[in-house]
């Protein structure tokens, strides 16, 4: 029961919108079943790899899931509350820079910055014969602001809503469709009267929109998505399970100045494909992902005669292309108190701006492994892991224009992050968890985690620790 | 007249207990109460079966019907939205009959607001409503109206109430900010557990300053000091109330805390305003019940401004005792609260002046209140009297420590000591000296020090008659309200103001007299059936007048009549569908508040010389004439508010609509308008001795107290709520409103005009005086529709509002560009305007240029938010919800005035934890 309730949770727990993140029940061999839990997790970590997302940060969550399978349906729920801190962040004052990268709002002075983030998840599935179906939504939202001078303050908000499908038992297809939203709504306000660092809108490397650059302190994300995934699974003695996702997504930069102005525009496609197989102790995970942003930029005349800027053209300008393929081998028997993993990856990022020319290329290798062991007691489970990594780039270049408009310090943030890409890694991690039987109905678990990351080339180290407390009803 | 209608009153009543005395003693009492909350349900219908003897139950539930002589009888108790229940009873009995709300069948809450079922037009809000929609104030509630919509807690600035009318907006959509038509808010009286918050002494302010919006002065209830978590539920009345409630125009909002026994049950709630925190207990002693709340919220308005923070703290005490004799019942309900906000020094780090800048405010009422009901059994005319008397005590306190920069040669705006003083006959009250600049750059400490005391006490006595098929339930009553503030008022420094465009002077607050009222009430609820339709009437008379006022207040002086009437007509059930048909007529009252009957005194400094000599600043010479103005109007009047409705409601099952036409128009709220006046003061001629001067008069104006806010509104407002669906667990409440609001006043107002002539400012020297109605009108439609599903087995519960405002529009009222008259600065008297003088240098200047632009209306089309909470219990004994506002929204763009005018809109988020032991 527990495995089976341990399967579905994966499924629930998976980022990409596939059939069995909208439908749990594939296993139809769970029959009844109930739970609740209540977690709190403290993470943190003393440095970080980008000058943008800041230098370390700590983080305190708590977190509440509820699972209820009854026969044929299935629903289930999580929410959670997160506080968080990021230290010394500069360049950067927009929240989720991965998903609006380039296109962020910054000046050069930054800080550190708080965070409080709201999430929920929840969904529900329906099983008829052989036929499946079901939806789920998700929610987050978060608060980031910082209480000194430049004060951002950015609401972001992303909803998703996924429908999906599924037909068999033993041989299932599986078709899922997402669609989702996601807003920001930024602005930096400074309390100082001694004066106030410039406010730059970014366009991705050395370049900002130079027009307005300055006071311009309010920006709003308007953005939205689509993603399609299909999947094979086959629920024989050795499992199969393949899926290919694609996602599209789009958001518009508007600056809020004069009816708002939309500045900019990212689109994103993604394409995925996952490919695992469970052959005895043995699970096999092949995942591969090819992404390709593109930044266009909306080009507006002067303002005249008290009318609003009138756009002239728009030219896509920034393109990045990213790559990912990953292998993954795992040895888990149930019978044995241990277990072990490998895995190998390649990436490439590839980041250009077209006029003037600015362009950074980045290709790496690397490589981890992790060895496990658990023991069970009377009313507990212990288990611990081990692990250690390397990467390093394979190929790696820079290339940047000057002209009259370059800003030096752009310059400068742009080589750091080259530098942080291309950096050689070697990381090593230890962890273990705890599983305590309470009562017949009450489950404590404690879990806690340590990595410690070496950045060779910046010279710096990263710490982390991770530790959370469970209770399970 | 008056005499006639109060001996009316008198013998109306000594005719009704006479006619009581041949009423038998074969009587069955009780009281109906809701099985969920032992709440009182009144005007339930208490049927004797197999006869035609029906009756409503009163006030507190409370019901007496005769038994004809019959020694068993079969009651029939029903209620709309409640089972209805069969009771079998001996004559003589004292039932309490727990109806059940039809939805509760499944053992599920009911989280929507809904109408009122009583005769009069009210929204009722219970508790597990309140759980619902997460709020932090009763502010937040208010989205549960119908026309209203959800909206983030606003916890920087005061949060008054807006009832029935779209509120004054601009172009955009914004709320205006402003006093002018504050009567609405000031005109909505809050009653908790019987005794009324009274903010007729409230006078903190900060002028001068436009950061802080925290005056509360003129504008009612500040809602965002009213926790509610130890609130059991709240009515709102936005149709015509009882004569019993009066001292308002716009309605009222009657609160009922929780006074039952309950375990301990604890709520805390995180947004991205702030983090709230509550705990409360009701014990069981003996018979009695003690409820204790303690509540505390801090919020952060902006989270970035460390400079601006809002903390509440909320201590509640309430007990229930309660004593059944033979003949008759008697409930005791003393009380004792604490609200409390505690902003310490709030200092900015990126000021520049962080050491010195400081801002603090607190806010602190004690309110004391103890209510003696006493249900008679045994009489057969009085069922029962109550008397209740409150008594509360704030402390507010303002301060503001600040660096202040004043422009270069800026005299003390109201001089230091001894500058020419003249009182408004032109008579001199003061020793002429020189008056001082103010300092290059100074420390500027203030202090508002308000300490409203409010004191009120209520007699009330209730009887019950019965003919055949009618009943009559009567009751009559007198109130006694004291309002005076205590307070020292405004402290600075004068030399030293807060600006250097300060205009008032410090003033102690306890100098002014208190406020003092009383009002009588009478009123009678008329049931009858006639077949199987029922007509009820509620009709009663309420006098209000205010005492102690200086005679020259010729018409606050007088007493002010408030006829109200509502009826209700019930038609026959038809295959279980139970239509009603109602409407009413009322007038409200709102008698003027401390501070339009005594308003502060306004200086106005004329200067004569200034002249500035920077190389010896002793050299200098500062010569200014001051005036001091009190700007009390004896001709002023209390607001009254004239109330109009028709309602129709259907009910089938548990499915019901109601929708309610109303118009209301109140035509003399309270405002402050501009006065001008002609002063003359000494001109010097020169700076060096010897000084010569001439006399030179000028236009100056200070603000008066005035009925001139007029506001017409009407509307319909309608709401469906739906039985449970059972196949998808989800009930669908659908509710909104069309409001069609006029803010303006039709009296003659007086506009300055800036240009200069001759170097000569034109509103120096006259001013036009401009008839015609000025302010604004505006529409709103909006439906909001409710799903709200519960999946008890799993204990979840999922509601999805969609919030529709289908359109905004508001438009300026087209003003005159002629004046009908000006005033001259040179005699001080008002002038017909005639039509050569558009020819004069001057005067053609009075004719204004209003671009036609100013005067179109501006809608805003359609704007659509969905709002999800999700709710879980987990175990027996927490809850853990989310929520989020506005998670999506749909807000066309649309073109103003040639350009694209885009909307966003960001969502309100959080997460509450509410724990049960």
């Amino acid at each position: 029961m527990r495995k089976c309730l341990f399967i579905i949770l994966l499924f629930i727990g998976s980022l990409q919108a596939t059939a069995q993140n909208a439908i749990p029940t594939q296993k139809a061999d769970c029959d009844t079943s109930t739970w609740a839990n209540a977690n709190i997790v403290f993470s943190s970590a003393s440095d970080g790899r980008y000058i943008q997302e800041g230098r370390g940060h700590h983080k305190t969550a708590f977190i509440a899931e509820a699972f209820s399978h009854n026969g044929t349906n299935t629903l289930w729920g999580k929410a959670s509350y997160e506080n968080s801190f990021r230290r010394k962040v500069i360049w950067n004052e927009t929240s989720d820079i991965q998903y609006l990268y380039p296109y962020i709002t910054a000046d050069s002075v930054g800080g550190n910055i708080r965070c409080e983030s709201y999430k929920f998840k929840g969904g529900y599935a329906h099983r008829f014969n052989e036929f499946a179906a079901g939806a789920t939504l998700s929610y987050r939202a978060s608060n980031e602001y910082r209480t000194i001078d430049p004060r951002p303050q950015n609401i972001a908000s992303k909803l998703l809503f996924c429908v999906a499908a599924s037909y068999g038992t033993t041989h299932i297809a599986d078709l899922a469709v997402e669609i989702g939203k996601y807003k920001q709504d930024n602005s930096i306000i400074f309390k100082s009267e001694k004066g106030v660092p410039q406010t730059y809108h970014l366009n991705g490397l050395t370049r900002h929109y130079g027009r307005f650059a300055g006071n311009n302190n309010k920006t709003f994300y308007d953005g939205y998505e689509l993603a399609i995934s299909t999947g094979y699974h086959n629920r024989l003695e050795n499992m199969t399970y393949v899926t290919i996702t694609y996602r599209h997504r789009s958001t518009e930069v508007i600056l809020n100045k004069d009816n708002d102005v939309p500045i900019s525009r990212i689109d994103e496609n993604t394409l995925l494909v996952s490919a695992n197989k469970h052959q005895n102790e043995w699970f096999y995970n092949l995942s591969a992902k090819y992404n390709k942003r593109k930044g266009t930029e909306m080009i507006y005349g002067e303002v005249t005669g008290g009318n609003a800027y009138k756009k002239i053209i728009e030219n896509t300008q920034y393109h990045m292309k990213q790559a990912e393929v990953d292998i993954k081998a795992s040895f888990n028997d149930a019978n044995r108190p241990f277990g072990a993993d490998i895995n190998g990856g390649y990436s490439l990022h590839d980041e250009e701006y077209l006029l003037p020319n600015d362009r950074i290329s980045v290709s790496r290798i690397g490589f981890n492994g992790a060895f496990n062991a658990k023991r069970g007691l009377r009313k507990s489970a212990l288990s611990l892991h081990v692990g250690a990594g390397i990467s390093a780039a394979l190929t790696n270049s820079i290339s940047t224009t000057n002209t009259n408009n370059t800003h030096q310090k752009l310059v400068e943030l742009t080589e750091a992050n080259y530098e942080s890409l291309r950096t050689p890694e070697q990381d090593a991690c230890l962890g273990g968890k705890i599983r305590v039987e309470m009562t017949d109905k009450v489950a404590l678990i404690i879990k806690a985690n340590y990595t410690f990351t070496h950045l060779s080339r910046l010279e710096r180290n990263i710490n982390a620790i991770n530790f959370g407390l469970s209770a399970e009803f | 007249m008056r005499r006639t209608t109060q001996y009316a009153v008198i013998l109306y009543f000594m005719l009704l207990n006479a006619i009581s005395i041949s009423a038998q003693n074969d009587i069955v009492w009780g009281r109906v109460v809701d099985k969920q909350t032992g709440e009182p349900i009144d005007y339930a219908t208490v049927f004797i079966e197999n006869t035609n003897k029906a009756m409503l139950t009163g006030d507190g539930g409370q019901f007496a019907i005769s038994t004809d002589g019959a020694d068993n009888v079969r009651l029939q108790v029903s209620f709309v939205g409640y089972q209805t229940q069969t009771i079998d009873c001996e004559r003589g009995k004292n039932l309490i009959v727990r109806l059940e709300i039809q939805e509760n069948k499944i053992g599920e809450i009911v989280v929507t607001a809904h109408e009122s079922h009583g005769i009069t037009t009210a929204s009722k809000i219970t508790r597990a409503q309140m759980d619902h929609v997460q709020p932090t104030s009763i502010s937040d509630l208010m989205s549960m109206l119908p026309g209203g919509m959800s909206h983030d807690p606003v916890t920087n600035k005061v949060n008054s109430i807006s009832m029935r009318e779209t509120g004054v907006f601009n172009a955009n959509g914004e709320a205006s900010t402003g006093n002018d038509y504050s009567i609405s808010s000031l005109g909505t009286a809050f009653l908790i557990d019987g005794a009324p918050i009274n903010t007729d002494a409230n006078m903190q302010k900060i002028q001068g300053s436009t950061n802080y919006n925290i005056s509360t002065m003129n504008r009612g209830v500040d809602m965002r000091t009213l926790s509610t978590d130890d609130i059991e539920s709240i009515e709102v009345i936005r149709g015509i109330p009882s004569a019993e409630h009066g001292n308002m125009t716009s309605g009222m909002v009657i609160i009922n805390k929780v006074r039952k026994k309950t375990p301990w049950t604890a709520r805390i709630k995180a947004d991205q305003y702030g983090k709230l925190m509550s705990i409360g207990k009701g014990f069981a002693i003996g018979k009695d019940v003690l409820n204790l709340n303690i509540s505390y919220l801090a919020a952060t308005p902006d989270v970035r401004n460390t400079y601006e923070k809002y903390k509440r703290i909320t201590i509640s005490a309430r007990q229930t005792i309660v004593r059944e004799k033979d003949d008759k019942n008697i409930t005791i309900t003393p009380s004792a609260e604490f609200t409390g906000s505690f902003d310490n020094k709030k200092k900015d780090p990126d000021l520049t002046y962080s050491d010195i800048d400081e801002y603090k405010s607190s806010y602190r009422r004690t309110a004391m209140a103890c209510g003696l009901k006493i249900n008679e059994k045994a009489h057969a005319w009085l069922k029962g009297f109550s008397a209740d008397f409150s008594a509360s005590y704030q402390h507010d306190v303002l301060k503001e420590t600040k660096i202040v920069n004043p422009k270069r040669a800026s005299i003390a705006p109201n001089a230091a000591v001894g500058i020419k003083v003249y009182n408004l006959e032109d008579e001199l009250i003061g020793t002429p000296t020189e008056a001082s600049y103010l300092p290059g750059q100074y420390q500027s400490k203030y202090i508002c020090d308000g300490k409203p005391f409010n004191t009120y006490t209520k007699f009330k006595i209730e009887g019950r008659n019965d003919f055949a098929n009618i009943t009559l339930n009567e009751k009559a009553g007198v109130e006694w309200n004291m309002s005076k503030n205590l307070g020292n008022g405004m402290q600075y420094d004068i030399s030293l103001p807060p600006s250097d465009v300060w205009k008032d002077m410090p003033r102690k607050y306890k100098d002014i007299p208190a406020l003092q009222s009383i009002a009588s009430f009478a009123e009678c609820n008329i049931f009858a059936s006639i077949g199987r339709s029922k007509i009820e009437a509620l009709a009663g008379v309420r006098m209000q007048k205010m005492l102690g006022l200086t005679d020259k207040y010729e018409n606050i002086n007088k007493p002010y009549f408030d006829p109200r009437i509502n009826m209700l007509f019930t038609l026959p059930s038809i295959a279980n569908i139970t239509i009603s048909i109602g409407g009413g007529y009322g007038i409200t009252t709102k008698m003027p508040t401390q501070n339009y009957i005594s308003p502060d005194y306004k200086y106005i400094n004329l200067v004569g010389l200034n002249y500035y000599n920077s190389s010896d600043i002793n050299q200098s010479i500062v010569k200014i004439t001051s005036y001091v103005i009190s700007p009390e109007n004896f001709a002023l009047k209390a607001a009254r508010n004239t109330k109009r409705e028709l309602r129709i409601d259907i009910a089938a099952g548990s499915n019901r609509l109601s929708i309610t036409y109303f118009n209301e128009k109140t035509a003399n709220g309270y405002r402050y308008e501009e006065q001008y006046a002609s002063y003359s003061y000494d001109k010097y001629d020169n700076h060096e001795e010897p000084l010569t001067s001439h006399k030179e008069r000028v236009l100056e104006y200070v603000s008066m107290p005035t009925n001139n806010a007029f506001i017409n509104k009407e509307g319909i407002e309608y709401q469906y709520q739906s039985s449970r669906i059972k196949a998808i667990r989800t009930a669908i409440v659908v509710n909104g409103a069309w409001y069609n609001s006029k803010y303006h006043s039709k009296a003659p107002y007086f506009e300055p005009i800036s240009t200069v002539i001759n170097e000569k400012a034109i509103q120096d020297y006259y001013v036009g005086q401009y008839s015609g109605q000025r302010g604004n009108k505006a529409e709103t439609f909006n439906t909001n529709v409710m799903l709200d599903t519960q999946i008890p087995e799993i204990g979840f519960t999922f509601s999805t509002t969609i919030e529709n405002m289908w359109f905004q529009k508001t438009q300026r009222l087209k003003e005159d560009e002629i004046p009908s008259h000006y005033i001259s600065y040179d005699d001080g008297k008002i002038h017909t305007y005639e039509k050569n003088d558009t020819e004069d240098i001057y005067l053609k200047h009075l004719v204004r240029q209003k671009n036609d632009a100013i005067f179109r209306q501006y809608t805003i089309p359609r704007a659509t938010h969905i709002n999800l909470k999700a709710t879980k219990k987990i175990g027996s004994i927490a809850r853990i919800s989310i929520f989020a506002n506005r998670l999506l929204s749909s807000t066309p763009s649309y073109k103003r005035d040639g350009n694209i005018v885009r909307r966003h809109i960001s969502p309100y988020f959080g997460m509450e934890i509410n724990i049960t032991l």
